[in-house]
């Protein structure tokens, strides 16, 4: 076992690592030497001024609205990210989430769900379930909702797989499998997989940990000691989140 | 402390027996911040070369692959002196920048698969340049997961990433990290099987469930 699982792995770093040649490496860095000319360090990329205002002025609204359940926090509710109603939504739900964090949870994956249908950019998506999970995170990572994030990233998954480039599947992949090797099927199924994983342990008992229901945070002691180099269990969403989100998504 | 040493013991069965642990960008971060073109130089040297791996096991097209890291640089370069963070949340950055200029690139090309930006060959061979020492099974293998799963099985096996930063990049938790990387390793295990050990696939699949 331990054997096979190491040669997966050299095969998978002899297939895959790869290496610039410095032709490219020399055309790249001077595209990024003009780009950091063209763009002075002077622009503030923290938050644009208009954003800001929008917030107060969102804040504002929103405290009105929760109040007094008007039109406006009615219309807000449909929003989506840039709509320019959507900071109200936001604003409302954070009070409203106080109460109940699995509102939040469920405003975004209702989001993710319509931009989906609309093909918004897989980029703004992935944003908006990131903070899917992490308020599925935060209220305890209730099964139907978390069944429902992965239900929704495989749907992200399945149409992000490349259109058939490889040779075809039956010539050798899908001997074994067959109807398992069609990722259209397979990823309906993934929410569910995720009940059956710890009795197919063979590959690292860690998975225990992702039954819904005792998920990562709920058991600490596998989670906190499963990846020890994390720096926290929340290493994941704290620095590097913030410092895309903070970083080139932000305008 | 028995828990402790468990707890290691199952991060190290986690991390990838093979890569080596991706390299460190601590002494970079301030030069990044201060928009210093030598450390961007440095860092370009430091990191392309794992970064362009990634996209490549993801895009299995070298120039498409090239593109996305040179992208993720681009916008580097346009909101570094926002950024924030240590030399880990940078190195997490830019490869979730590539992750979603990949994502963008594979939707893009699933809308219009007649007009693919590389040199992608007609024939349907691997869409990779053969002289790469490529694997066609485990491509074939590789194609049948999904975006998410390649992106994990890479950065485990091919650039050595702890489950927690992969779960940063990949935008999950490290419970989800581990189920879909076991799930994509047995896929891959299987597929790569030589014949006749993976036995009838039909009662394999309904043990499973």
């Amino acid at each position: 076992m331990k054997h096979e699982h190491r040669d997966l792995a050299d095969r998978l770093r002899s297939a895959y690592r790869i290496e610039m040649n410095s032709q490219t490496r020399r055309r790249q860095l001077a595209a990024i030497a003009s780009a950091m000319k063209e763009a002075p360090a002077a622009t503030p990329v923290t938050m644009p001024t208009t954003a800001r205002w929008r917030t107060r002025l969102a804040a504002l609204v929103a405290a009105a609205t929760v109040f007094t359940p008007a039109a406006v926090a009615v219309a807000a509710e449909s929003s989506l990210p840039g709509d320019p109603l959507y900071p109200v939504k936001q604003m409302t739900e954070e009070l409203r989430a106080v109460i109940d964090p699995t509102i939040v949870a469920r405003h975004r994956l209702d989001e993710a769900e319509r931009m989906h249908d609309r093909d918004r950019p897989v980029t703004d998506i992935v944003v908006v379930l990131d903070e899917a999970d992490r308020a599925i995170t935060d209220a305890g990572d209730p099964p139907d909702l978390r069944d429902r994030w992965m239900d929704m990233t495989d749907r992200m998954d399945r149409d992000s797989r490349p259109p058939d480039q490889g040779p075809h599947r039956d010539a050798d992949g899908d001997g074994p499998g067959g109807g398992r090797s069609d990722p259209p099927h397979d990823t309906i199924t993934d929410g569910t997989i995720t009940d059956q994983m710890p009795g197919t342990t063979d590959d690292g008992s860690p998975m225990t940990d992702e039954m819904p229901g005792t998920t990562d945070d709920g058991s600490p002691l596998t989670d906190g000691n499963g990846v020890t180099d994390s720096g926290g269990r929340h290493g994941h969403d704290g620095g590097t989140r913030d410092g895309h989100d903070g970083g080139s998504r932000d305008g | 402390m028995t828990t402790r040493v468990a707890g290691t013991d199952r991060a190290e069965r986690y991390r990838s027996e093979v890569a080596p642990p991706p390299p460190d960008l601590d002494h970079l971060v301030d030069g990044i911040r201060e928009r210093s073109e030598r450390a961007f130089s440095d860092l370009h040297r430091i990191m392309a070369d794992g970064l362009v791996s990634y996209a490549y096991g993801t895009l299995r097209d070298r120039q498409a692959a090239e593109d996305a890291v040179q992208q993720a640089f681009l916008e580097l370069a346009r909101t570094s002196s926002s950024f924030r963070g240590d030399g880990r949340s940078l190195r997490s950055w830019l490869y979730r920048a590539v992750r979603f200029n990949c994502l963008d690139e594979v939707r893009r090309r699933a809308r219009h698969p007649e007009q693919p930006t590389a040199d992608l060959p007609d024939p349907p061979t691997t869409g990779i340049e053969p002289d790469l020492g490529i694997d066609p099974e485990l491509d074939a293998a590789m194609a049948e997961l999904t975006e998410r799963q390649r992106s994990i099985i890479v950065l485990k096996h091919v650039l050595g990433f702890s489950g927690a930063e992969i779960a940063g990049i990949v935008g999950t938790n490290r419970a989800a990290v581990y189920a879909a990387a076991a799930r994509a390793e047995r896929h891959l295990r299987r597929s790569l099987a030589p014949v006749g050990s993976a036995g009838p696939p039909a009662s394999q699949e309904a043990e499973e469930r």
